[in-house]
């Protein structure tokens, strides 16, 4: 097993060093279709790896692999340790899985652009980041993993970087995203300080001995940890960059800002779950943090135009759920969601890459319309991740929230009404976007834009999204709820409990989430078929829907308490210590120096006599002082 | 009756004036090489002075070497003035800047 998990973490680095050291040595085909091979056969190890894990007893599932001592200190020693357990194994197949299946898409969907062999380096690097990040036993390795990905997030949303927006994108993520590894690095620093070491075992095993349940320190660790999470996971408040970094290309948005990366966060508080039910305050913040953030991206989602923004606010919403479900300790439902959202939205991402690339690269859903015609096949996928995002059909979303009702605390009950809440918004935007996209009239744009005869995608960009579309389907199958068999809480509970929805619970929490998802789809359905109704209720709502707009000030809040003081610091340091004190003190040593050997070099007249006088003149002084000293 | 030192040292410092202000005065190399040899013998003076004072010879020797080297210096001034003459230069010491750049 130990061979297998190396293949499937460094398959993918090695992808990328034979990428980038070959460089125009092989073709482009040849690039993309290496790029994609060592995704697949990294997925494949992983499949063998889960396979290998299934058929052991449930209490030899935890594997830890030391392959070598990393860093070496006599007090501190960081190994490279992977550990492989039923947490890890599900995080590994659902990042080389959905990935390989995202770099297939890949090869149809960047063909002919003119860096293709770079991209498949960088998403390699990606994948091997992110198996590094699950893979990984020792919280040290856990951040590299963390903070390569978010290397290889920045360098692939400011692929296109001759665009100036791609670049200011791709800077937000990266600053953003290193607030939270500061927060995961100091929370290693309390480890080192009170345990001693880093390895998930050890950590997990004393944290409560070493840091008493609920106290200072305890909260601390937890806190800097979300921190972390919170940052990487775009949750508020740190989820500003998120919708921008769509302008990267779309199977990146696909597989970093919806699958995978993005889900990270849920990953670290699930994997960490002893140390966040250590500081039980933290954990309802978790998961109050979750509710703000699935309602406040949730009612943005409505109002945006750009298809890709209106998933990716979707995609924010969907993990604020993940982050309720681990907030309140339903660590198994909040992985289950992971998991089928990293289905579903894969699938609508690349569904939406294909809209975007017949409509010659637009993204503005008001100049679509009347596509069903035209792409009927992506339609009816785009449809099932639709029905999934809503969630009819897998219920993992409603398991969260019946999850919450077991739980019964004040907290829980707050995620099972703004999760309620949220459903109902669900179904708006998600209707919303299939309704502008595919139906009405078709516009004069498309008219215009959409190739006569192109049809629907090539068949590389089109099978990978029907295999997601199948794999939404059958990994409903995995937790039913109502009572049937829950597989994937089963399997993972050698690494993470799970709250125990009953039958009744599920039976009234799905009934509710699906009346409250279908009213908000049939209710935009018709607002949409009445002409003239959609103005007429945001005039009504105007406050809130320029508010939505406006993505709620966020970034203005930003602008105007860290970016506004910061350019103030830098203005003023430049203009006083920079240009004042340091250029200042060296002109001015310069001057003075200057004008003194100036002032020297008159003295140098070349008149002989003058010279004379001024020597005689020494004489003088000399002689008067001697004759003062003399003794006469 | 013998004169006393202060005599001769009073002479030597008369003429050593008279010297200096030449040499500052004058704009003739000529007439500063001159002024130098009037120094030079001013000391030359009070060395033989203080030495038939003192009763010692040592004053009579060093101004034997002062001749010498006042000789010297007059072989290599008049050849400087001699040079500055051929190359038809105005004799003017205050025209010798040329070193100056």
């Amino acid at each position: 097993m130990q061979t297998l998990s190396v293949i499937c973490l460094f398959l993918p680095l090695a992808g990328t060093a034979v990428l980038a050291l070959a460089n125009t040595r092989i073709s482009r085909p040849a690039a993309a279709w290496l790029g994609t091979a060592v995704a697949f056969v990294s997925f494949l190890a992983a499949v063998a790896v889960f396979f290998q894990i299934l058929s052991e007893g449930e209490s030899q599932r935890t594997h830890v692999f030391h392959l070598y001592t990393w860093a070496a200190s006599p007090s501190f020693t960081v190994p490279f340790t992977l550990q492989i357990d039923t947490l890890s194994v599900t995080e590994m197949l659902i990042v080389s899985g959905v990935g390989s299946l995202i770099v297939m898409y890949s090869v149809g969907y960047l063909h002919g652009d003119p860096k293709e062999r770079r991209f498949f380096a960088y998403i390699d690097l990606f994948l091997f980041s992110m198996l590094l990040l699950v893979m990984a036993g020792d919280f040290v390795l856990l951040l590299a993993g963390w903070g390569l990905v978010g290397l290889s997030s920045y360098l692939l949303i400011g692929f296109w970087h001759e665009r100036p927006e791609p670049v200011e994108a791709a800077k937000k993520a990266f600053v953003m995203n290193a607030v939270g590894d500061v927060g995961i690095a100091i929370a290693i620093f309390f480890m080192v300080r009170d345990i001693g070491t880093t390895n998930y075992g050890q950590v997990f095993a004393q944290a409560p001995d070493v840091w008493a349940k609920g106290s200072a320190d305890a909260n601390w660790v937890a806190l800097l940890l979300l921190l972390g999470a919170v940052a990487k996971s775009a949750q508020i408040p740190l989820h500003t960059w998120l919708p921008d970094a769509m302008e990267g290309p779309t199977p990146v948005s696909a597989l970093i800002h919806a699958a995978t990366m993005v889900t990270a966060g849920v990953y670290l508080v699930a994997r960490a779950h002893p140390l966040f039910e250590n500081a039980p305050n933290v954990m309802a913040t978790t998961a109050l943090l979750g509710v703000a953030t699935l309602l406040m991206a949730g009612v943005i989602a409505i109002v945006q135009t750009d298809i890709k923004r209106i998933i990716a606010y979707s995609t924010m919403s969907q993990i604020g759920y993940m982050f309720t479900a681990v907030g309140i300790g339903a660590y198994s439902a909040g992985m289950f969601h992971l998991l089928t959202h990293a289905f579903f939205k894969a699938l609508l991402f690349l569904g939406a890459g294909i809209v975007i690339h017949a409509l010659a690269d637009e993204q503005d859903v008001r100049k679509m319309g009347g596509l069903a015609a035209a792409l009927p096949r992506t339609k009816v996928l785009m449809w099932i991740g639709t029905i999934a995002l809503i969630g009819f059909w897998p219920t993992s979303k409603d398991q969260i929230m019946a999850s919450a009702m077991e739980v019964g605390s004040t907290t829980a009950w707050i995620v099972w009404v703004g999760g309620l809440i949220g459903a109902l918004l669900t179904g708006i935007y998600a209707t919303r976007l299939m309704r502008l996209v595919f139906y009405g009239e078709q516009s004069e744009f498309v008219k215009e834009h959409l190739h006569e005869g192109h049809g629907e995608a090539p068949w590389v960009m089109f099978w990978p999204v029907a295999a997601l579309a199948a794999g939404t389907i059958l990994t409903g199958f995995l937790s039913i709820g109502f009572g049937a068999p829950n597989y994937i809480a089963d399997f993972l509970s050698s690494s993470i409990p799970n709250v125990e929805s009953t039958a009744a619970q599920d039976v009234l929490t799905t009934l509710i989430a699906w009346a409250l998802g279908a009213a908000g789809g049939l209710a935009v359905w018709r607002l949409y078929g009445t002409p003239g109704a959609v103005p007429k209720l945001r005039a009504r709502f105007a406050p809130v829907a320029i508010a939505a707009e406006h993505k709620f000030y966020w970034d203005e809040l930003y602008t105007l308490i860290a970016y506004r003081p910061a350019q103030f610091v830098a203005v003023t340091l430049d203009k006083v210590v920079e240009r004042w004190i340091i250029q200042g003190s060296i002109t001015a040593l310069t001057l003075t120096v200057r004008d003194a050997a100036r002032g020297l070099a008159d003295a140098q007249s070349g008149i002989v006599r003058q010279y004379a006088a001024v020597f005689a003149f020494g004489v003088v002084i000399v002689g008067a002082y001697l004759l003062t000293k003399a003794n006469l | 009756m013998s004169v006393g030192v202060v005599w001769f040292i009073g002479v030597s410092a008369i003429l050593f004036g008279i010297g200096l202000t030449g040499v500052l005065m004058r704009r003739s190399p000529l007439l500063i090489l001159l002024s130098v040899e009037l120094m030079l013998n001013a000391c030359n003076l009070s060395l033989v002075a203080f030495s038939r004072n003192l009763g010692q010879q040592d004053g009579q020797v060093f101004a034997l070497v002062v001749m010498a080297i006042a000789a010297s210096e007059v072989v290599v001034g008049l050849g400087l003035v001699v040079a500055m003459a051929r190359r038809h230069a105005e004799l003017d010491v205050d025209n010798l800047i040329n070193l100056r750049h």
